[in-house]
């Protein structure tokens, strides 16, 4: 009689278990699709936030960048008008190796010894100002007098006045600012009055050379107004090398690129000084009234110029100033790009918003509430593959165990579990993804019309993210139970349930 | 027996196994089974020493919770035991590998189990042709033995069709078929009759009765069912996890009362 010859169970290559996988998975394709979807559904759910928060972000940069040139050009009609603020100087000089630091260096003729002290000394006087700010709100009452920390500072340097804030600091049990308070003395006794001579002299320095700028242009040192020769946006919109030679004689820094955007705003602003000029006349208030139906007393550019959006309209408009009996010309074309330009800084303006956008790209540069977003909904993700691909696994225990009884090996049932689950995984993140994206993109498209801007490149590192995190979680979550009633004898497995 | 020479010392203690009397194929020692339950231990097998013989047809019969179950688990290398042996042509199974254990399980032991345990999304071939994808049975070479099989249980017409759609006799059937698949040389039953109404029982033990006298393969059928005491050779009661007796089917008279003018 034949004896029972006891073998090794052969062991089944890759290939014979990705065949058994997939009839596996195509007898099962109802179900499968049901746990695709969950999955689906949860990595679309992250994958959305991750895309719409970097969308949102790379639209604000893209938005808050072009609005640079209307920026610098506002700051630098403010440096052309008067001196800097005391707060930008002190600011400057605490960080150092600005383009600032470099023509304040120059304006106040201060020695190299000056100015170490004046920067250290700035620095000491920034960290108190943010000693005042870091405390609670009553703390911050007591010591500052409810005055803003520069004045709090200017009074410390009368003794009387450091007595009582000595006093009131050990009422409240507070650290002195700076740590020491024999350093805090020195600052309002020694240092700050020398820093605020410092900042005087600076500020004189700037003065000097914005008269210097204004007398190259033709103008009177100080009291050139709007739309005069030697105002500063007159000199602003001077040929870029007469402005370059003029501002470097003065002394002040900027760079070729600024150069070219204040150019262009440049003449633009000469542009609307012509229009706010036209429509000052009454006859061509009349005409506007008449044609589109503005109020007289709204009449005015910005109001004009936001209904300037057809080539009709900016021909009508240029012809009715070039009829008046002293007339003011002006290209139609060059006034519908400007109604043009004006409305797009509209919409980028509100789609900025308040805050100023982290000039850094990629995951981590959005906003930090939707980085806890994006957090929280990897978490739901998270959740949500580990749930399904577990509630999968372990309602077939059973088949594990028929299976194992069957003569399937351990690494058999684990490979079948691996490769369907992987499977699994990526169609399922494959499709949340396209899913998440696509109403990423509409609710983009919805929010921000056509300023929205995408990351492409972000959106490639996001779609890895999504997908790893979505298959990765599938395949631990599957393995694992799988593992549990694998390792199990079959009868075992089978009684889990 | 061929096995390799390390795990092949039976321990003297055993007694010597029925020399010069038939040749046994399954033997159990002082087999016990228990569950923790709590601070209590709830005996499933008590101390059974049992021995199945090759080509025979032996019954287990006993109540409900007897422990019928559990030794058929045991004597099927199913399940871990708490203490004893289970000697399968004189092999410990206790020290077979996990690949071993896998091979047993696949080639040379049939299951068919009173739930059927058919894989439920998988057609009847399909589920025939399980055991053969796990020995590497070539897919094509696994249809047509599947088909042969289902043939033979009479399913022939039926291979497209999923568990759901087929009757419990049929199911077990198809478990019968797939127990089949690779020849093997013990049929573990474990009452394979008691979801089924009286003629598909019937049936079912007119095709484990032809595969004990025409194929000589041994059957081991835990049961209720008192039909199946016309069929085999011997029987062995267990109560309370206990060996109560053991007899020759010669020994017994049988008398079958009469269930609803069949039989």
């Amino acid at each position: 009689m034949k004896p029972i010859t006891v073998k090794e169970q052969v062991r089944l290559s890759v290939g014979r278990c990705f065949g058994l996988a997939l009839s596996s998975m195509s007898y099962r394709f109802f179900r499968s699709m049901v746990t695709v979807s969950v999955l689906a559904l949860a990595v679309a759910f992250l994958a959305h936030m991750l895309t719409y928060g970097m969308i949102e972000h790379r639209t604000k940069l893209s938005a808050y960048n072009e609005l640079r040139d209307s920026r610098s050009h506002g700051e630098w009609v403010m440096r052309l008008t008067a001196p800097d603020p005391e707060g930008v100087i002190l600011a400057n000089l605490a960080l150092g190796g600005t383009d600032r630091t470099a023509e304040y260096k120059v304006w106040s003729g201060a020695t190299a010894d000056e100015w170490a002290e004046a920067q250290a000394a700035a620095r000491e006087v920034e960290a108190v100002y943010q000693y005042f700010q870091g405390l609670p709100p009553a703390a911050q009452a007591i010591l500052t007098s409810g005055l803003e920390p520069s004045a709090a500072l200017a009074r410390l340097a009368r003794p009387e006045l450091f007595e009582a804030f000595q006093g009131h600091l050990a009422e409240l049990r507070l650290e002195p600012p700076l740590g020491d308070i024999a350093v805090l003395k020195r600052l309002v006794q020694e240092s700050q009055p020398r820093l605020a001579a410092l900042v005087d002299r600076i500020q004189a320095g700037q003065l000097r050379a914005i008269g210097r700028v204004r007398e190259a242009f033709g103008g009177q040192p100080a009291t050139a107004r709007r739309g005069e020769p030697g105002s500063p946006r007159a000199i602003l919109a001077a040929p870029p090398a007469e402005l370059v030679k003029a501002l470097a004689d003065a002394g002040f820094h900027f760079d070729s690129r600024t150069l070219d955007g204040l150019a262009r705003f440049a003449r633009r602003d000469a542009l609307l000084a012509t229009l706010t000029r036209g429509l000052d006349q009454p006859a061509v208030k009349t005409a506007v009234v008449q044609k589109i139906g503005l109020e007289r007393a709204n009449v005015n550019t910005s109001r004009v110029l936001e209904r300037i959006d057809s080539a009709g309209r900016a021909t009508w408009l240029a012809g009715v100033l070039a009829d008046q009996p002293q007339p003011i010309p002006v290209e139609a074309t060059e006034v519908l790009t400007l109604a043009n330009d004006l409305r797009r800084e509209a919409r980028l303006a509100q789609a900025v918003g308040d805050e100023v956008p982290d000039q850094r790209q990629g995951l981590l540069a959005v906003p930090p509430w939707m980085q806890w977003l994006i957090a929280l909904s990897f978490l739901v993700c998270m959740v949500g593959v580990a749930n399904a691909m577990t509630m999968a696994v372990t309602e077939r225990f059973t088949e594990i165990a028929t299976m194992k009884c069957l003569g399937a090996m351990n690494g058999v049932v684990m490979t079948l579990f691996l490769i369907e689950s992987s499977m699994q995984g990526l169609v399922g993140a494959i499709a949340g993804l396209i899913l998440g994206i696509g109403l990423a993109l509409v609710r983009g498209l919805a929010g921000y019309g056509g300023l929205m801007a995408i990351p492409w490149d972000d959106l490639g590192l996001g779609s890895g993210v999504c997908l790893a995190a979505g298959m990765v979680l599938a395949v631990v979550a599957a393995v694992g139970p799988a593992w549990m009633a694998a390792r199990l004898a079959p009868m075992e497995a089978m009684r889990i349930e | 027996m061929t096995r390799n020479a390390q795990v092949q010392p039976v321990a003297p203690d055993l007694p010597a196994g029925q020399a010069g009397a038939r040749p046994v194929i399954i033997r159990t020692l002082g087999l016990v089974k228990s569950y923790p339950m709590g601070d209590k231990v709830t005996y499933a097998l008590r101390d059974v020493t049992a021995t199945i013989y090759r080509g025979e047809f032996i019954a287990i019969l006993g109540p409900s919770g007897s422990g019928k179950t559990t030794f058929f688990n045991m004597i099927g290398a199913l399940d871990s035991l708490t203490e004893g042996r289970v000697l399968i042509d004189e092999v410990d199974v206790a020290q077979l590998s996990a690949a071993e254990l896998a091979f047993l399980r696949c080639r040379k032991i049939g299951y068919i189990f009173q739930s059927y345990n058919l894989i439920r999304y998988m057609t009847a071939l399909e589920n025939v042709t399980v055991p053969m994808a796990f020995a590497g049975v070539a897919p094509e070479a696994a249809r047509r033995r599947g088909m042969e099989l289902l043939a033979l249980v009479g399913l022939a017409d039926r291979w497209t069709h999923r568990p759901i759609e087929m009757s419990g006799g049929q199911q077990q059937r198809v478990a019968i078929a797939r127990a089949l698949c690779n020849q093997p040389m013990v049929l573990l039953c474990d009452e394979p009759t008691a979801n089924l109404d009286l003629k598909t029982g019937a049936d079912i033990l007119e095709i484990l009765k032809h595969l004990n006298k025409e194929r000589g393969i041994t059957i081991v059928c835990a049961t209720h069912d008192h039909r199946l005491l016309n069929v085999c050779d011997r029987m062995m009661w267990i109560r309370d996890g206990r060996i109560e007796r053991v007899e020759d089917r010669a020994n017994i008279t049988v008398r079958v009362g009469r269930i609803g003018g069949q039989e």
